[in-house]
């Protein structure tokens, strides 16, 4: 209940801001408040706080800009992966800063997300929108390009049931690849089953929520769960 | 009927009480309300409330045509012409003629006396509006407009349109169209098309219900459906969809006892969420085929984020959507044809291990080929044990290898085909049998009563496959005189027996997923 209420205050300061984007970490933070595992991601707003983030989520880290104007992140050189040391993250602290302010003089700046950096894993991509005849719908995806290329994606309207969710999964012509290829094991389904539903679940509670993209979700071997790492929520445009 | 006589009376009598009508419309425009619960729910009660209204609306039994033609091919005399077919009371309202076609004739639907159920008004679109006034004044319940020349036809249109809904408002009455083929039950001999049956015979009566969003493919369909033997409960041209649509009449028909199978021809959803969780509970009980035109044509609000641009204008929801209805979707008018005979004679199957029987080797290895290689065919060739294929080896007089598909050569005769069957059917590896047949002196018509029998004695669904020109046409006939689907194309068939499948998976899946 408590979450729900944070959740709210969140879109609400959004709103208040007139954005109808959230950011990565306002995005992330509201999955989390919905029991959607993310990549562990914090912000810090200076150095110092960067390298202590880093500290505590353990070498190597991937660093993200975080401001409300700018949502291509890579566009404006505001990312850098594989942070292995105290040096390496003061410096790309600075050149992220130096980069964004380049990219968009005057920009409101948070700080930069720090996260940890996690094994490979297979990318699948999870989303929400809003459609013209069904109202909210789930999609569900393999990451790269099967969706960029081959557009392989499944829909259910939310909220999304178990089996909804498991014949989402299933539906894909990429699903071998989940299954596991080469000696791989299976990844955890059941773990993107869950997220599938809580998604749709989210977009029912909170319906001013016009679009959602977790690109990519990691989706780890068998019983060892998923994690979102890249997250977008947009608000609806009727001001709802 | 004759509680629903005495109320329209008091109606008619009193031209104030409008308690009755007021009490319709507010009930219905809260439809829908049901989730994926069933019975004896409060939404229960008001689902069948809107049944109930339909109910009427589909057995009325005096009708006025308003905009009669003393002109033989003009619509309202056609229209007058196969209404009467019907025996029901029938009036006619022309202010210049007496009398058409044997139907009195009233300068004006006042004039008409006693209770009306049902209105259909074909005069051209600017005369439509007053005419509809007097039909709710005149309380009349039931009204179906044919003439076309609204929203379809421009902004006017649209705006006549939006008068005409203002007008009904409040009113109890519920309009099928504008600009629709309005109506035909079979059944009943209730027959709305401004076509005369000698240019269209009509379907025989049965149990599929066609709901129609275009008049052209539907008339397409009635032919087809006669040429098939394809029985209908109702076909229902849903028009500009003013009023009754498509949720409205999947609700009535999904109740419909007389209808075991529903058909749609869609190119807008009215609602696409309340169509998909009726076709949910509907599903469960009769098979829903839908034929979704427009697919490249559909709007998503947004696409800011990499789902938007994804599923902007996306088939692929439309697709998902209707499959987790259980709704076996159709994108031609030949497969709505094809899957419409195999879903309404046949049962579904559930794992579709399925043997093919042909008198032909190229027929066989076309099948195979078929159902190993498309992606979008869930059959497989059912494994038949070393025991039964010895029996069914040892049984016929021909040298065969009895492996699935069983080519029995252009030799077999109707007498192996049974002798095969007879092993098929107690095989429990083969769920369904496909038979495929040339057109050789071997085979006659009594392919159709072992193929009866067959499906009479062990359940199992078969379909035959006749490819070929005028003599395998010939036969097919006699095959769906039977109510056995047949197909003029191996792929027609495998297609087909596959949708049985799909919704015996369905089903399935639905009963038996664990929570």
């Amino acid at each position: 209940m408590q979450n729900k209420e944070k959740i709210t205050q969140l879109i609400r300061s959004a709103r208040d801001s007139d954005r109808r984007e959230l950011t990565e970490y306002e995005s992330k933070q509201i999955l989390s408040l919905w029991g959607i595992p993310i990549v562990r991601t914090e912000l810090a707003r200076n150095v110092s706080e960067a390298v202590q983030v880093a500290r505590k989520l353990g070498y190597p880290v991937v660093m993200k800009i975080a401001s409300p104007e700018i949502l291509h992140k890579s566009e404006a050189k505001g990312v850098k992966v594989g942070l292995n040391s105290e040096s390496e993250v003061r410096q790309a602290f600075e050149q992220i800063i130096s980069n964004a302010t380049m990219y968009k003089k005057d920009a409101e700046i948070w700080g930069v997300t720090v996260q940890e950096r996690i094994p490979p894993a297979r990318e699948v991509i999870i989303g929400l929108v809003q459609d013209g005849a069904f109202g909210p719908t789930v999609m569900f995806g393999l990451g790269g390009i099967w969706v960029e290329v081959l557009k392989d994606v499944s829909f259910s309207l939310a909220p999304v049931s178990e089996l909804d969710a498991w014949e989402m999964i299933h539906e894909i012509r990429g699903y071998p690849v989940l299954e596991g290829m080469r000696g791989e094991k299976m990844a955890d389904l059941k773990a993107l089953v869950d997220i599938l539903q809580k998604i749709g679940l989210l977009a029912i509670e909170f319906k001013n929520i016009g679009e959602i993209d977790l690109n990519p979700v990691f989706a780890f071997e068998a019983g060892k769960g998923a994690r979102v790492a890249d997250a977008r929520i947009i608000l609806r445009s009727n001001g709802l | 009927m004759a509680l629903k006589s005495e109320v329209l009376n008091k109606i008619w009598l009193d031209r104030t009480n409008l308690e009755g009508g007021r009490s319709v419309t507010e009930t219905c425009g809260n439809l829908y309300v049901a989730k994926e619960s069933t019975l004896a729910t409060p939404s229960q009660r008001i689902l069948s409330e809107n049944i109930t209204r339909l109910r009427e609306f589909f057995n009325p039994t005096s009708i006025v045509v308003i905009g009669a033609s003393r002109e033989p091919s003009k619509p309202g005399n056609v229209i007058l012409r196969n209404l009467k077919k019907s025996g029901l009371s029938l009036y006619a309202v022309n202010p210049y003629a007496k009398e058409i076609a044997g139907v009195k004739c009233y300068s004006s639907v006042f004039d008409v006396p006693g209770i009306i159920d049902m209105a259909v008004i074909v005069v051209p679109s600017k005369f439509v509006i007053q005419e509809l006034k007097k039909c709710v004044a005149r309380r009349i319940k039931n009204i179906i407009i044919i003439s076309s020349g609204f929203s379809e036809a421009g902004e006017e249109g649209r705006k006549a349109e939006e008068e005409a809904r203002d007008i009904i408002k409040e009113s109890g009455t519920k309009l099928l169209g504008p600009n629709t083929l309005g109506m035909l039950l079979p059944s009943k001999k209730i027959d709305t098309f401004f076509v005369d049956e000698y240019t269209l015979p009509r379907p025989r009566p049965g149990d599929v219900a066609f709901i129609s969003q275009s008049g052209s493919i539907s008339l397409a369909f009635m032919d087809f459906a006669k040429a098939h033997n394809i029985g209908l409960s109702a076909f229902v041209g849903l028009g500009n969809k003013l009023d009754i649509d498509e949720n409205q009449l999947l609700e009535y028909f999904g109740e419909d006892e007389e209808t075991k199978c529903i058909l749609l021809y869609l190119e807008t959803f009215s609602d696409g969420r309340k169509f998909a969780e009726l076709c949910k509970e509907i599903c469960k009980k009769k098979p829903v085929i839908v034929l979704k035109a427009g697919r490249t044509a559909r709007g998503v609000s947004a696409a800011m984020s990499h789902t938007g641009r994804l599923s902007k204008g996306s088939d692929r929801i439309v697709d998902c959507v209707l499959k987790r209805a259980g709704v076996i979707r159709a994108y031609t008018e030949e497969d709505v044809l094809d899957y419409t005979a195999a879903l309404s004679w046949m049962p579904p199957m559930k794992k579709g291990g399925v043997a093919i029987v042909a008198n032909g080797g190229g027929h066989c290895v076309i099948s195979a080929d078929l159902i190993e290689s498309s992606e979008d065919i869930q059959l497989r060739l059912a494994e038949i044990g070393e025991i039964q294929k010895e029996k069914i080896k040892s049984l016929l007089d021909i040298p065969i290898s009895a492996t699935n598909p069983i080519d029995l050569t252009a030799m077999a005769t109707d007498d192996n085909f049974k002798t095969t069957l007879s092993v098929l059917a107690k095989t429990e590896t083969v769920e369904g049998v496909i038979v495929e047949l040339a057109t050789l002196q071997g085979v006659s018509e009594r392919m159709v009563k072992i193929v009866q029998n067959f499906f009479k004695n062990c359940g199992k669904p078969i379909i035959v496959c006749v490819p070929g020109g005028d003599s395998a046409r010939k036969l097919a006939k006699k095959f769906e005189a039977e109510k056995i689907p047949v197909y003029p194309s191996l792929k027609r068939g495998i297609y087909a027996a596959n949708v049985l499948l799909k919704r015996g998976m369905w089903l399935d899946r639905i009963k038996n997923f664990r929570r």
